[in-house]
């Protein structure tokens, strides 16, 4: 068979030179990692939470839950060493699927003893003050539907439903809260001691309690008032609701 | 020595020099062996607007003007179907934004689909998934599902490659693309491969009015009707004009957020399914019945009709729709609801959705049929 020399003899050489400078290069020297995942279940109340799932909402009043989504960045573990910060971002989507849980899973962890996990509730400003388009399809942060164009901001949380406004149980009323802008941005410190040992995954368990996300001042929100909340506009409530999630969200025992 | 021996001497080593260096393999070239025909795949790069997103490649399919070449007389070829009538540009032309004008496609058989074909233009970009319900990943498994179909074109893959084996053409055509050497290489992965490559040079110019005009310097302007839109599609008004809520379903800069909603158009049958439950019925989570694609906008006045089955005929009927509010489902979007909007309000958001009009798109000489 002809042999096609698409390459000249000096290309060849040059190809040689490079993979031996590289292959010849020290490699960082990370150390053994492991993995971790958050393991979000949400609740509501005392109840399990479902996706449409009726829930009270007050004396009268029932919601059911079509979308609950939002952003965690910024996520640093925790040692005696001091804080590493992780690059990861993830979309917690508790209403994406129909398992009772949504998990984020952390790849290369160096290995040793953690007390604790710190994290945003929506994107940090270093990563705000991008969009979707810098990031690949397969980073969080790619999605468009989850950027606001006219706040030049990533929307940071996504709660959407429909409350039954009267007790007839016909959900009459769409809502929707969409949390955005670096005001809204909201950290949470988990303290819990953790081992990451090597090539073995580490799961830390966060309890999200729904119905908490909802109160204001021991009350439910009167969502008839406000049903949609997403823009610079409400800042109050969108800030109410940003401030409640990261309340919401407790270890899990 | 004499010199006719020199002579003979001379040409006696002629011989032998050349019947060594001769390769006297006497049979002829075995059936279906491409080794001889060349290999040397260059690769194809795609015009991407400066506001789009990345164009992602699968690291297993790299673009290459083989690929794309073969993969474009894959796509306007009826071999595809059983009766080698259809092919996949019979519900997806050029000319129609890469659709077929109709509200649900018929196949071979004359059966109508159930759903409408979708619009080509900008699909690289789709990376959440692909038809109204997003069962297909990537181009490259979309490719494989039409021919076996049967209310599509109704054929065999098996079949296929049997016809492009025997084909003329396609063994060499598929050499060049993917470097097989031999025919019986040929497989329905190569050839949606081949198609995928080719629909991820689908991609609209970025010039249309809408971003010219968002564009300093360009000379392009809104017109007062066009900015009206243009506030109420994106609520950049600060509460002068009315939110029409449009962004969030279709987001700048592809007008798809690439995900899956239930806009209201379809009444709940019972509890929470619908005569067509879309992505639930993929997933099988009930929550996502009747929850379809939003598809890009670019382009919009060239797709009618509208919506996953074509039922909406016009744009100002689309407009209705979404000021209407729609049908009550749990799983609704709330930003599809009663907008309030006046006449001249509709008629802006129109102006607008007409500024997304790329004319280049369907003319580029690419695009058309290579036959």
């Amino acid at each position: 068979m002809k042999i096609n020399y698409d390459f000249k003899l000096s290309q060849w050489v040059l190809v040689f030179i490079l993979a031996a400078v590289i292959g010849s290069c020290d490699k960082t020297e990370s150390g053994p990692e492991g993995k971790m995942e958050l393991v979000f279940t949400p609740r509501f109340g005392a109840e399990t939470f479902n996706t449409l799932q009726p829930y009270a909402y007050g004396d009268i009043q029932s919601i059911k839950l079509s979308k609950f989504d939002f952003y965690i960045t910024g996520i640093s573990l925790i040692s005696a060493s001091g804080n590493t910060l992780l690059e990861d971002a993830g979309l917690i989507d508790i209403t994406g699927s129909s398992a009772s849980s949504a998990t984020l899973s952390l790849d290369g962890i160096k290995t040793g003893n953690y007390t604790g996990i710190k994290f945003s509730i929506g994107v940090i400003p270093e990563l705000n003050a991008k969009d979707p388009k810098d990031f690949k399809s397969a980073n969080p942060l790619s999605s468009t539907s989850h950027y606001w164009e006219a706040w030049d901001s990533y929307i940071f949380s996504k709660i959407e439903g429909v409350l039954d406004t009267g007790g007839a149980k016909t959900y009459d009323l769409g809502f929707a809260i969409h949390t955005g802008t670096d005001e809204c941005l909201a950290t949470l410190t988990v303290t819990k001691n953790f081992t990451i040992s090597e090539e073995q995954t580490t799961g830390l368990g966060l309890d999200l309690d729904v119905r908490r996300v909802f109160q204001e001042n021991g009350q439910f929100f009167n969502l008839p008032n406000s049903p949609l909340n997403h823009n610079p506009a409400n800042i109050g409530v969108l800030k109410l609701f940003a401030s409640n999630l990261a309340q919401a969200i407790q270890i899990k025992n | 020595m004499l010199p006719w021996k020199r002579l003979l001497a001379g040409f006696s080593i002629l011989i032998l020099v050349f019947g060594l260096g001769c390769d006297f393999d006497p049979s002829e070239p075995e059936v279906g062996d491409l080794s001889q025909i060349p290999y040397s795949p260059e690769r194809f790069k795609v015009q991407v607007p400066a506001a789009f997103p990345e164009l992602e490649v699968p690291a297993n399919n790299p673009m290459t003007k083989a690929g794309v070449a073969l993969g474009r007389k894959l796509f306007f070829d009826p071999i595809l179907s059983r009766d080698s009538t259809q092919s996949c540009s019979s519900c997806h032309h050029p000319d129609k934004n890469f659709t077929d004008g109709l509200p649900t496609s018929k196949g071979v058989d004359l059966i109508n689909g159930r759903r409408s074909a979708m619009a080509l233009i900008d699909i690289a970009f789709q990376t959440k998934g692909l038809f109204w319900d997003g069962r297909a990943r990537l181009l490259e498994d979309q490719a494989l599902l039409p021919v076996e179909d049967p209310v599509e074109m109704h054929f065999t893959w098996p079949g296929v490659i049997e016809r492009l084996k025997r084909h003329p053409e396609y063994p060499a055509d598929f050499r060049k693309a993917f470097g097989i050497t031999h025919k019986d290489s040929i497989t329905k992965f190569l050839a949606a491969k081949a198609m995928a490559q080719f629909e991820r040079t689908l991609v609209s110019s970025g010039a249309t009015r809408y971003d010219l005009a968002l564009t300093p310097g360009s000379g392009v302007f809104f017109s007062e009707s066009e900015l009206r839109g243009y506030e109420m599609y994106f609520d950049l008004s600060g509460g002068r004009l009315p939110d029409a809520e449009c962004f969030h379903c279709h987001n700048a800069p592809l007008f798809s957020s690439l995900d899956y909603f239930n806009n209201g158009i379809q009444r709940v049958v019972h509890g929470n399914q619908f005569e067509d439950n879309g992505l639930g019925a993929i997933t099988g989570n009930a929550a996502q019945n009747g929850m379809f694609k939003a598809p890009s906008l670019r382009n919009i006045a060239q797709s009618a009709p509208y919506m996953h089955d074509g039922r909406i005929k016009t744009l100002e009927a689309v407009i209705e729709h979404y000021n209407s509010g729609g049908h009550p489902a749990d799983n609704k979007n709330p930003f599809v609801r009663k907008l309030g909007l006046t006449v001249q309000q509709k008629a802006d958001l129109l102006a607008f959705l007409h500024t997304l009009t790329d004319t280049s798109f369907a003319q580029k000489p690419d695009y058309q049929s290579p036959f």
